[in-house]
């Protein structure tokens, strides 16, 4: 039999089926769009499809995300944060501090040695920091958001953007953009004021990370000036698993297996 | 068979309100809590950065959103509460208002003072229409006062160990109509509420929270924190469990000293400060989370409330040495505000599981 996993998140819906010894046999990422349940159904049919199987294959199905409440015939709906956990214990069972950083929030969890969760942060409402900041920042600088992960290379400045609020940030930008500023000099601005920002959140959870292995999931994880600049700003490591998109769903999918058995 | 009139209501906004009193002097108690849907225009008195339930309550006060009131008394209790005395004056210039004084600080000489604020407040009420009263009217008065402090209590220690569908909820409906309806009627509410949860077996499906906080009236905000799977043991909250706590009359001097001590000496809100035990409301939060046998606590502090920030740290370093898990949330009693703070509750109770 099969589990899956459903992340509904703002930015993208993540499914991950997962055999009975917990190794992943397909995982699918489609943009959640502006009609979530269709975005589930899509996402399902995709990993389905991949694997080679029918619907009545799956033994059970937990929901996570902002959107875990819409997914029909679920086991259970449990929060991003256990996920996340659950997930990373699969991947990287060292990992004691997980940073998550998605489409409109960002997370830091405290892990024990057994995947439990110890203690968590989250950011405020606003997405300053997130995906959808990222999004707006590529905008404003013409480029696509796949671009901006290497484009701080050989920036040597150490420009500070004063805002993070999405809207102020952005409207900074452009005045960079005007003054001539180098775009990877304004790229590894944002880095850093992205990493500073979750920094804060780490250390309320986290005061002194004293060798910590620290991981990072969510879709942020893809851009390597955000994790580089994580590690410059924390003074550690920032591993990334494969697939850090997929951590959700994957943890809700072994959760899906442990709540089964 | 004779009807009694109903009494006529005097408006209060602060659980440092001498509830008593207002009920020996023969008016109900009735508290503008910051719910209903009066529109948001407190900020054209009062800036924008300042605590929402005072702009909630003043709210309700534009649009008069309100009962008749026989008089208005405002607990000089922090400096937002000050302004919306002022702010007050300002739109409803006909209303009685009465501005009561309320010392920083936990001590005897704070006890003495407020003595004689609330001899000030009971020379205002005769002013307002009340009919002659005396030491004895003030007695009975804290006696039905005591009775509802009891029974809530009753109810508080019953749910440590009893747990049946949105008992928070209908805990926080009970606070809230003790607040703001007559008396008899809580106290009916309440002994059948304090009956149903001791016919009920001991259960443990939910998690055990202990919530603290300054203001968190609405009924749903307990619905929200339970659907997510917490269970309320009790609370420390102005809208709450503050506002209902037993007075001693037996070693004071007078009923009024009776009143004005057990303000001192009943759980503090952060306005008050204990110069002999700084820690004490962090000490206080702890002890009543394990009396009731709490497995975390949730912090629900309104946004720009001062006095909490400013003991927020010595309250989390205080369960953290104690190892009892503390989830804190900000919010401005606008309506979601609790809902989008839903995956944290959620996640903090599946920490705890």
């Amino acid at each position: 039999m099969y589990y899956l996993g459903l992340d509904l998140g703002s930015l993208s819906c993540d499914a991950v089926l997962i055999d009975e010894q917990g190794d992943i046999v397909a995982a699918a990422v489609v943009p959640t769009g502006a009609r979530n349940l269709e975005a589930i159904e899509r996402a399902k049919a995709e990993v389905l499809s991949a694997a080679g199987i029918g619907a009545d294959a799956v033994r059970a199905t937990v929901s996570t995300g902002y959107g875990r409440d819409r997914v029909a015939d679920r086991l259970a709906a449990v929060t991003e944060i256990t996920c996340h956990a659950r997930g990373i214990l699969a991947l990287r069972a060292d990992t004691r501090v997980l940073i998550d950083i998605g489409g409109q929030d960002s997370k830091v969890i405290r892990i024990d040695s057994q995947g439990r969760v110890e203690d968590f942060a989250m950011n405020d409402k606003c997405a300053a920091g997130t995906g959808r900041f990222l999004e707006a920042m590529a905008r404003a600088l013409q480029v696509d958001i796949e671009q901006l992960s290497d484009l701080d290379h050989g920036a040597m400045q150490n420009i500070t953007l004063s805002s993070m609020c999405t809207v102020f940030a952005e409207s900074e930008v452009v005045s960079l953009i005007a003054d001539g500023t180098a775009v990877n000099e304004i790229v590894k601005g944002l880095n850093r004021s992205i990493a500073s920002r979750t920094a804060s959140l780490v250390k309320r959870v986290c005061p002194d990370l004293n060798g910590y292995p620290v991981a990072m999931s969510g879709g942020v994880a893809h851009n390597n000036g955000v994790v580089r600049a994580l590690g410059e700003v924390l003074q550690c490591e920032v591993t990334v698993p494969d697939r850090p998109d997929a951590i959700g769903a994957l943890g809700a999918a072994l959760i899906a297996r442990d709540k089964s058995r | 068979m004779t009807t009694v009139p109903p009494l006529s209501k005097i408006g209060f906004t602060c659980a440092y309100t001498p509830l008593p009193l207002i009920r020996a002097a023969g008016f109900a108690p009735y508290r503008v809590l910051p719910l209903g849907d009066a529109p948001d225009q407190a900020g054209q008195w009062l800036h924008d950065n300042l605590c929402p339930h005072v702009k909630r309550i003043l709210d309700r006060a534009i649009v008069d959103d309100l009962p008749a009131l026989a008089g208005m008394v405002i607990v000089n209790s922090c400096d937002t509460m000050r302004r919306l005395a002022d702010a007050w004056q300002r739109i409803r210039p006909d209303d009685r208002l009465f501005l009561m004084d309320l010392p920083t600080t936990a001590e005897e000489r704070a006890v003495a003072y407020f003595t004689t604020e609330m001899e000030r407040l009971a020379a205002a009420l005769s002013d307002w229409g009340a009919a002659a009263f005396g030491d004895d009217d003030l007695l009975a008065g804290i006696r039905t006062y005591n009775e509802i402090a009891s029974l809530f209590e009753q109810a508080r220690n019953r749910l440590a160990t009893r747990q049946i569908p949105m008992a928070g909820v209908r805990l926080q409906e009970l606070y809230n109509q003790a607040a703001t309806l007559p008396w008899n009627e809580t106290l009916t509410n309440l002994q059948a509420f304090v009956d149903e949860l001791a016919a009920t077996p001991p259960s443990h499906d939910k998690v055990p929270i202990f919530l603290f906080g300054n203001v968190l009236p609405d009924p749903q905000a307990f619905q929200l924190l339970e659907e997510s799977g917490a269970h309320i043991v009790s609370d420390d909250l102005c809208t709450g469990s503050r506002l209902f706590h037993p007075i001693d009359t037996q070693a004071a001097a007078s009923p009024y000293h009776a009143i004005a001590a057990a303000m001192f000496t009943k759980p503090p809100c952060a306005r008050t400060f204990d110069p002999q035990r700084p820690a004490r409301l962090a000490e206080n939060l702890l002890d009543r989370a394990q009396h009731y046998r709490a497995q975390g606590v949730i912090g629900y502090t309104l946004k720009f409330c001062d006095p909490y920030l400013a003991r927020l740290p010595m309250i989390q370093q205080k369960l953290q040495q104690a190892r009892m898990p503390l989830l804190l949330l900000e919010g401005d009693l606008s309506p979601g505000t609790m809902g989008q703070q839903r995956t944290r509750i959620e996640a903090f109770i599946e920490m705890l599981r």
